[in-house]
């Protein structure tokens, strides 16, 4: 039993690297999962805006969490996914894993720089201050920096292989940063207030203002597996271009293949 | 609803500023993110039909071109 598993486990990694497969596997799973952002998204907000209960210290101000908390933890769960791709790469050199890097990117940098901005935005009112040189924020404008190194990194080099191993060992590197955001809250006495939310620990607060917190991190769980899926794909069909399967996936099937000599 | 009436809801006690910007900066990043990534594929797409549709204008061609030598 436990053969048979493992033997499927390594077909499906063999499979993994190979582009068209993850091409055709996922056409699915990214209308899937956009399609479960967008009714997550949507009723989350309504529930978290206007029916969640307001906070008994903080007022309206606590509902921008709806929005700070998921794209703080989902910036670094993409972090994590970018290191995992880069270990992956620099071991087993898959050309998927600069796929994945290269795909995250974007939304990783554009999700960090929401969660740092939703935050300075929610401390004004309940901190008194747009910014505070506090663990959890520090930390987290690291992961920004790292991200936008990675990026320029990329950028900056023109060998497809080289790119993709510099790319790989900062993204693995980079993820001792992971954990320093995590206990940031328990290392330094700060501002920051401790998690307000976990996936494995019952939550302190009443459940009418957890659960639109719930539904808002799953619904941006989804958009991150709709997007990243997305440019993951958009790469692939850029870096195979020149390959046949890539062509007949866009040729006119009434077009009238060539002749050859063969008589 | 938690609140009595739209205009307390926009209003939020005077957090409404504050709430409004962070749902409106949450909104263009994610606006952004799908639309940039939707028009980024649809250019590759465009671009790969527009080859197969010259390869196959060229292979019409080049057919026509052995048919009139008789090959």
């Amino acid at each position: 039993m436990s053969g048979s598993i493992a033997a499927a486990l390594k077909q499906l990694w063999h499979k993994l690297g190979s582009p068209r497969w993850f091409y055709h596997i996922t056409q699915s799973w990214v209308r899937l999962f956009g399609v479960m952002a967008l009714l997550l998204l949507v009723s989350g907000c309504i529930w978290g805006v206007a029916f969640a209960p307001a906070d008994y210290q903080q007022g309206n101000s606590f509902r921008i969490m709806y929005v700070h908390v998921p794209a703080a933890m989902v910036s670094q769960s993409l972090y994590l996914g970018m290191g995992v791709a880069g270990f992956i790469g620099l071991v087993w050199r898959m050309k998927l894993a600069d796929v994945a890097i290269a795909a995250t990117l974007p939304l990783g940098i554009t999700l960090t720089a929401l969660a740092l901005f939703s935050g300075s935005v929610w401390g004004r009112p309940t901190w008194g201050s747009w910014w505070e040189w506090d663990g959890r924020t520090v930390s987290t404008l690291v992961m920004l920096f790292l991200y936008l190194g990675i990026y320029a990194l990329r950028g900056a080099i023109a060998d497809a292989d080289v790119r993709a191993r510099a790319a790989a060992l900062v993204s693995l590197v980079g993820t001792v940063n992971i954990p320093v955001i995590k206990y940031s809250v328990e290392w330094w006495n700060t501002l920051h207030q401790p998690a307000s939310f976990s996936l494995t620990e019952k939550p302190t607060m009443p459940a009418e203002m957890w659960l639109p917190l719930l539904v808002m991190t799953l619904g941006l769980y989804c958009f991150a597996g709709h997007n990243v899926l997305s440019r993951m794909r958009l790469e692939i069909l850029r870096r195979e271009a020149n390959t046949r399967w890539v062509s007949e996936l866009y040729a006119d099937p009434q077009a009238v293949p060539p002749k050859t000599n063969e008589r | 609803m938690y609140f009595s009436s739209l205009s307390e809801l926009i209003a939020m006690d005077g957090h409404g500023p504050f709430v409004w910007l962070a749902y409106g900066a949450a909104l263009v990043v994610l606006l952004v993110n799908f639309v940039a990534t939707r028009l980024a594929i649809r250019r590759q797409e465009n671009a790969l039909r527009w080859r197969a549709e010259a390869a196959a204008m060229h292979a019409q061609q080049s057919n026509r071109a052995r048919e009139r030598q008789g090959l």
